[in-house]
């Protein structure tokens, strides 16, 4: 089971503002979780947190003020477990991408070529990322939903076509 | 903009562009790519996948020949050097074995800029700058009447 929250961070403590059947245990052991992972795939802080618990790495304090504003997602369960996988994909895609003018080229990469496989799962992450930073994910897309909600006056202007897909997103329950 | 970091990356997947000379000239920036640089268009990518933007009475095939067509559509016509000559200007398509890898277009001043797949735009001195792994070999030089402003 998987869900996700929106909370806080103030300071060097974690306030949550969310409601769920999880909380009452991340409350209870506000400090302990199996992964604390930062990672600025989409311009906020993405923890993800795993319930299960041994020893949380504090993040390093100036780490914690630069974001201590932000927002994060907080997941448990298996939707930890795919949000991390994503991340990781994501992270490997970007560090071995090449300076290709085709994105057929650019879709080969096997970290991309994961996260189409990971079919529906990656989809809401996808339309995250898409939404806080605008990228080639529109090929991952259109593999893994086999939609094209991108109209032809806007073929070429990622921005539009983002706004294109997170609509698309909306209408179809990824949101 | 410049950086260390950037630098480096670049000169990883171009070695030999250290050597030959060139800067970078504007942040990474994913709206648009090489071919539409060349092309004078930073608005839009420009790509044979069709969610993107590649005219209409070009096919839509990722070989050099059709990348030729999308310049000679533009007013280009293949030309047999890249010497600078000052009324015209002129555009690079490079390929390899599976089509066309990249575009470069000479500057005013006989340099010449390039966007970098989806990262930073660059001036390099030579074309030779970019021959390798990553964009083959150069396989056509075009080049157009210049419009003056």
């Amino acid at each position: 089971m998987s869900d996700s929250h929106t909370v806080s961070i103030q300071a060097d403590e974690i306030e949550v503002s969310a409601s769920g059947p999880w909380l009452k245990d991340f409350r209870e052991q506000p400090r302990k979780v199996d992964i604390w992972r930062k990672l600025q795939l989409t311009g906020v802080l993405l923890a993800i947190a795993i319930s299960s618990a041994t020893a949380i790495p504090v993040l390093p304090w100036e780490e914690r003020r630069r974001y201590n504003t932000a927002t994060v997602i907080l997941l448990f369960g298996s939707g930890g477990a795919i949000v991390s996988r994503f991340a990781t994909l994501v992270d490997q895609w970007k560090a071995n991408r090449r300076p290709v003018a085709s994105v057929s080229r650019m879709a080969m990469d096997p970290a991309y070529q994961q996260i189409i496989g990971m079919g529906n799962d990656a989809v809401r992450l996808i339309l995250k990322e898409l939404e806080l930073r605008p990228d080639q994910w529109f090929w991952a897309l259109r593999a893994i939903t086999g939609a094209n909600p991108i109209q032809k006056e806007d073929r070429g202007k990622i921005r539009q076509m983002a706004v294109a897909w997170l609509k698309w997103g909306k209408e179809h329950g990824y949101r | 903009m410049d950086t260390a970091e950037a630098r480096d990356r670049i000169e990883k997947w171009f070695p030999v562009l250290a050597s030959s000379g060139y800067r970078i000239t504007s942040p990474q920036d994913v709206n648009y790519n090489c071919i539409a640089w060349a092309a004078d268009d930073s608005e839009r990518r420009w790509d044979t996948n069709e969610d993107y933007y590649w005219p209409d009475d070009v096919p839509r095939v990722d070989s050099v020949d059709a990348l030729i067509n999308v310049y000679e559509g533009l007013g280009y016509a293949v030309c047999g050097n890249v010497d600078l000559e000052s009324d015209y200007e002129k555009v690079a398509v490079y390929g390899d074995a599976d089509g066309y890898t990249h575009a470069a277009k000479q500057l005013p001043d006989g340099k010449w800029t390039s966007k970098l797949g989806d990262a930073e735009d660059i001036e390099h001195l030579t074309i030779d700058g970019l021959v390798g792994k990553d964009y083959g070999q150069v396989r056509c030089i075009l080049k157009r009447k210049r419009i003056r402003a």
